[in-house]
């Protein structure tokens, strides 16, 4: 039994990440349809982000150790910035200009991105990852045999925390309304008055700022940033999307705990190695079954 | 207007001749088309002679591989047809010559990306099917020939013949992955269709990567033969390249005769609409799952040569970055064209190498090594700026050229 809550509180901590992840997925693929394949390296450069704000903090005093949720709060906030920056710079030189071009062109350009981000960070790293000061003291709270890290409960609240912001944005702001109906049908949205393009710089933002914490967060908790962390989890994030119905908020939320609980268990009964392949089974599967998600509303056609 | 639009493109799909002349006379009045296929002509001789002659010992590698882009820029975008190709081909055959190991390493690259390019070009450019897993063929293709004939798992294979006698089971065990892959996936489209076929590839590696008893795993297999032709072992980069470029030959001439085909105006009419085709009577399930078997079919191919070249293969070989590469080489170069798969290989694969110790000394800016370091940074700018500027690519194939002319050009055509 013990084991089933250990695996089931693994599972929502990592589950938690990819539907803070999958969000700017569902957001921008709900505006633009498209698959923005550089999310991911927003999440890598957060926790970049991150692991420099801390290191200097380490490094030029002992605010770490005195006010650790002050320097907490900075690093998270300069890794949304960091990320809102270069997710709106990529929405301008990259995605924007292809908004009328066939549908492989700006997919393409995304793919172009992600590789030129990782890559830039590789050359500023030297190929090393980059250990993040302790912040968090290593050890864990344990009840019965289930052990809980610290930054493990941070994790789990701040993601719960997140979704809710996120949720109430989007369904009680102008701004969220906007998205909704950019989403909806954008031609029609752009003549009820609403700026189109403004619309979809701020989904990129908020997006990119979920993705650009979650990054903080998770560095935190593997305690290591390297350039290529974005990749797996950003491709998990997108099957965690597409299980919950792509283009749904609530769906994304519910698919990135789905796939992160389902992953913990499975590790259980296949092993570690394979949970990577249980996940794309479940996309595979949920696609072929029930191809609008597993929590989405049915359209007779997807494009 | 929806529904009669597709209706249109469906009938020009189908009825390739008045809208082939149309395409054709529109490239010829754009000037820089007819330009560029008047400067292929008459400057390809003294170019080749150049790059072909003088040589990578005189000139360097780096300026021999511009040489060599630009004639075949030139040859690729001209529509000289036969003269063009005869020209291109002697000249691959004679070049390698010229070059050192690695200049041989380089071409051998070109090629076997060229070769997979025109293999998926099948299915991305022809069908429009979208398919980011295109590394599992490759994958399958060299991991067959590397378990059939590689000693540490017994063999007993006579390893002379083994080679030709694998690459056609190679071909016909990936034709039916890829088949497996195709009826699953059959009813999803465009970006579902990638990201599952992206998983796909994925799962192929990790498995590979894991089933240590079948595959030796992470460690992969060690001292694969090479392969013989008669009593001469292709041993080199040169034997092997000239096998990849036979390939890419045959390759090309199966792809280009397909897609003239009833077959390949069924990919068009199902790449364009896929509803519509289907109510036509195209029969979408046989036309796409055949798409998947023949792009697989080409790729497992490659894998064997890969294979066989390497002489030892590990699992993180088959990462999702080959399927990336040969996506951005397909796309880069123009899609549904295999003269624009060929030049995206050079290009794509080429470049990246022969500027591998190029240096920037400019001022305050000192970057040593450019391509080395880099080189990926670079493709990544590289990837973006060509969908930017040429979203249709670089020689991209007439039919698909015409779609990026302006609209009224093509209506009336529908409306008589």
């Amino acid at each position: 039994m013990q084991e089933w809550i250990q695996l089931l509180i693994d599972g929502i901590t990592i589950g938690g990440v990819y539907a803070v992840i999958a969000l700017g997925y569902t957001l921008v693929y709900g505006v633009l349809r498209m698959i923005n394949f550089a999310h991911g390296e927003l999440f890598m450069m957060g926790a970049f982000t991150g692991y420099y704000t801390l290191n200097g903090f380490e490094k030029h005093s002992s605010l770490n150790d005195s006010v650790p949720v002050l320097t907490i709060a900075i690093a998270i906030v300069l890794g949304m910035v960091v990320a809102v920056t270069l997710a709106l710079v990529m929405e301008r030189i990259a995605y924007r200009p292809l908004r009328r071009a066939p549908r492989l062109a700006p997919l393409i350009s995304a793919i172009g991105v992600s590789i030129l981000l990782r890559n830039i960070m590789l050359r500023a790293t030297n190929a090393q990852g980059k250990v993040y000061p302790k912040v968090f003291p290593r050890t864990a709270v344990e009840i019965g045999e289930i052990r809980l890290l610290y930054v493990q409960i941070f994790l789990i609240v701040l993601s719960f925390v997140f979704l809710g912001l996120l949720y109430l944005f989007i369904q009680r702001t102008k701004a969220g309304v906007a998205i909704r109906a950019v989403a909806e049908d954008r031609d029609t949205a752009s003549l009820m008055g609403i700026n189109v393009d403004r619309t979809i710089m701020t989904t990129f933002a908020v997006g990119a700022a979920l993705a650009g914490a979650a990054g903080v967060v998770y560095g935190m908790f593997v305690t290591t940033a390297t350039s290529g962390m974005g990749f797996i989890p950003g491709i998990k994030a997108f099957t965690a999307a597409v299980l919950g119905g792509i283009g749904s908020v609530p769906g994304a939320m519910a698919g990135g705990y789905f796939l992160g609980i389902s992953e913990a268990i499975s590790t259980k009964f296949f092993g570690a190695q394979y949970k990577d392949v249980v996940a794309f089974v479940l996309l595979v599967a949920v696609l072929i079954f029930r191809p609008w998600g597993l929590f989405g509303k049915r359209e007779d056609k997807r494009a | 207007m929806k529904g009669s639009g597709s209706l249109s493109s469906l009938r020009a799909a189908l009825d390739p001749g008045r809208y082939w002349s149309r395409a054709g006379e529109q490239l010829q009045t754009t000037t820089s088309g007819a330009a560029v296929a008047r400067f292929g002509q008459y400057a390809v001789l003294p170019l080749l002679a150049i790059a072909g002659g003088l040589g990578p010992s005189y000139f360097g590698i780096r300026w021999t591989f511009a040489i060599l882009v630009i004639v075949m820029y030139a040859l690729l975008r001209s529509r000289s047809g036969l003269f063009g190709m005869v020209v291109l081909g002697a000249m691959l055959v004679y070049l390698p010559h010229q070059m050192d190991t690695f200049e041989r390493g380089i071409m051998f690259d070109i090629a076997l990306y060229a070769l997979l390019g025109i293999g998926l070009n099948v299915v991305v450019g022809y069908a429009g099917l979208l398919d980011l897993g295109y590394v599992a063929f490759f994958a399958s293709g060299a991991y067959l020939y590397a378990l059939i004939s590689a000693p540490q798992f017994g063999g007993g294979f006579d390893v002379g013949t083994s080679f030709w006698i694998v690459l056609p089971m190679a071909m016909v065990l990936a034709a039916l992955v890829g088949i497996a892959l195709g009826v699953p996936v059959l009813r999803l489209r465009g970006d579902y269709l990638a990201i599952v076929t992206l998983g796909f590839g994925e799962i192929i590696r990790i498995m590979i990567n894991n089933q240590d008893g079948v595959t030796n795993g992470p460690v992969g297999v060690f001292a694969i033969p090479k392969p013989h032709f008669g009593s001469t072992e292709l041993s080199g980069p040169v034997e092997l390249y000239f096998v990849v470029l036979a390939g890419c030959f045959v390759a090309a001439f199966a792809a280009e005769r397909i897609r003239d085909s009833r077959v390949g105006r069924a990919w068009e009419a199902i790449r364009e609409d896929e509803d519509v085709a289907s109510s036509m009577g195209v029969n979408t399930t046989a036309y796409k799952l055949m798409a998947f078997a023949i792009g697989a079919a080409i790729g497992g191919g490659g894998g064997v040569i890969y294979s066989a070249k390497q002489s030892a293969v590990f699992p993180s070989d088959f990462n999702l970055d080959v399927s990336i590469n040969v996506l951005a080489l397909v796309i880069i170069g123009g899609m549904g064209n295999v003269r624009g798969v060929i030049l995206g290989a050079m290009l794509l694969i080429g470049l990246p190498e022969v500027l591998r110790d190029f240096s920037i000394n400019i001022a305050f800016i000192h970057l040593d090594n450019l391509g080395a370091d880099y080189r990926l940074v670079i493709f990544g700018a590289a990837l973006v700026a060509v969908m930017i500027l040429r979203p249709e690519g670089l020689l991209p194939a007439r039919r698909r050229q015409a779609q990026f002319e302006p609209a009224d050009v093509l209506e009336p055509e529908v409306a008589t």
